[in-house]
């Protein structure tokens, strides 16, 4: 079971977040899927996710996610690495215009599965080193 | 803590992890018991938070904390969550605390400001101690905090 989840992770992984293929959302995760991920507002429901990852992706088209561990405990998938990207699209909540800088910024997700598909998301990624690598902060 | 038919120290089972790790979050963080430290923590520790530079050895660690203590005031960790997997103890919960002495890093002044944000934190155990933590807060969460009204 454990290996399944991380298999379809890294699946989810390849083909919504890197490949952009928002369509196959439905396949990971379900229709009332919640995501948190302070200090932004929470997203509630698969297609406020889709907008959101779409919204991701014009910032950082190129946006690739390295996995450096998981941690499975029955439907619970912890996974711990970093995401890199160029920012090539405006960071509106902060009011920065494209600087074509790339970054690094390590991150951990807490999620929830249900079936085997997300239903609830925890997302704690280095924002402060985010804004310190594009200049601010 | 016990040991086995071979005398060989045994592992801790998750019920031991869970009551091992509310010990440590309740003797360190709150609590504010250095002189425990080395029941919880390996002589090795490395902690890494980035942004921050990694914390690499107990005497760093300790002297972290004491920094740490110094900028804020009851200090409360709360695990809404411990998950126990094998040698590896994930912590997700909410941390708080008022901010009483300067944060160099963010330029902020003492503010005597109360915070909460939320944290998750990765440990790894080897012989019922802590050699590697890693550590995701809010930081930017906390900032925001800090400098609103």
């Amino acid at each position: 079971m454990s290996t399944d989840l991380k298999a379809t992770i890294l699946h989810f992984i390849d083909e919504v977040w890197e490949k952009g293929n928002l369509a196959a959302l439905d396949e990971f995760c379900t229709a009332a899927v919640i995501r948190h991920q302070p200090p932004y507002p929470t997203i509630d429901g698969l297609e406020a996710f889709r907008a959101n990852i779409a919204d991701t992706r014009a910032i950082w088209p190129d946006i690739k996610m390295i996995v450096e561990e998981f941690i499975i405990k029955d439907e619970i998938v912890v996974m711990r690495g970093f995401w890199s990207g160029t920012q090539t699209g405006p960071l509106r909540w902060t009011n920065l215009p494209p600087t074509g800088k790339a970054i690094k910024v390590p991150f951990c997700e807490v999620m929830h599965m249900a079936d085997g598909k997300i239903a609830e998301a925890f997302g704690y990624h280095d924002n402060l080193g985010m804004l310190r690598q594009l200049g601010m902060g | 803590m016990q040991n086995n038919d071979n005398g060989n120290h045994a592992p801790m089972t998750r019920a031991e992890q869970r009551l091992w790790v509310q010990q440590l979050i309740d003797e360190v963080w709150n609590g504010g018991n250095l002189a425990t430290l080395e029941a919880f923590y390996a002589a090795t520790i490395l902690r890494r938070q980035p942004p921050f530079p990694p914390v690499e050895g107990l005497a760093a660690y300790r002297a972290f904390l004491t920094d740490t203590f110094a900028t804020f005031a009851n200090l409360h960790m709360v695990a809404d969550e411990i998950i126990c997997e094998g040698n590896t103890v994930v912590l997700l919960g909410t941390w708080s605390a008022q901010q009483v002495g300067p944060l160099v890093w963010a330029n902020l002044p003492a503010t005597g400001k109360v915070f909460a944000v939320p944290y998750c934190t990765v440990l790894h155990l080897q012989d019922d101690k802590v050699f590697e933590e890693l550590v995701y807060v809010d930081q930017l969460g906390m900032v925001q905090q800090l400098r609103s009204g």
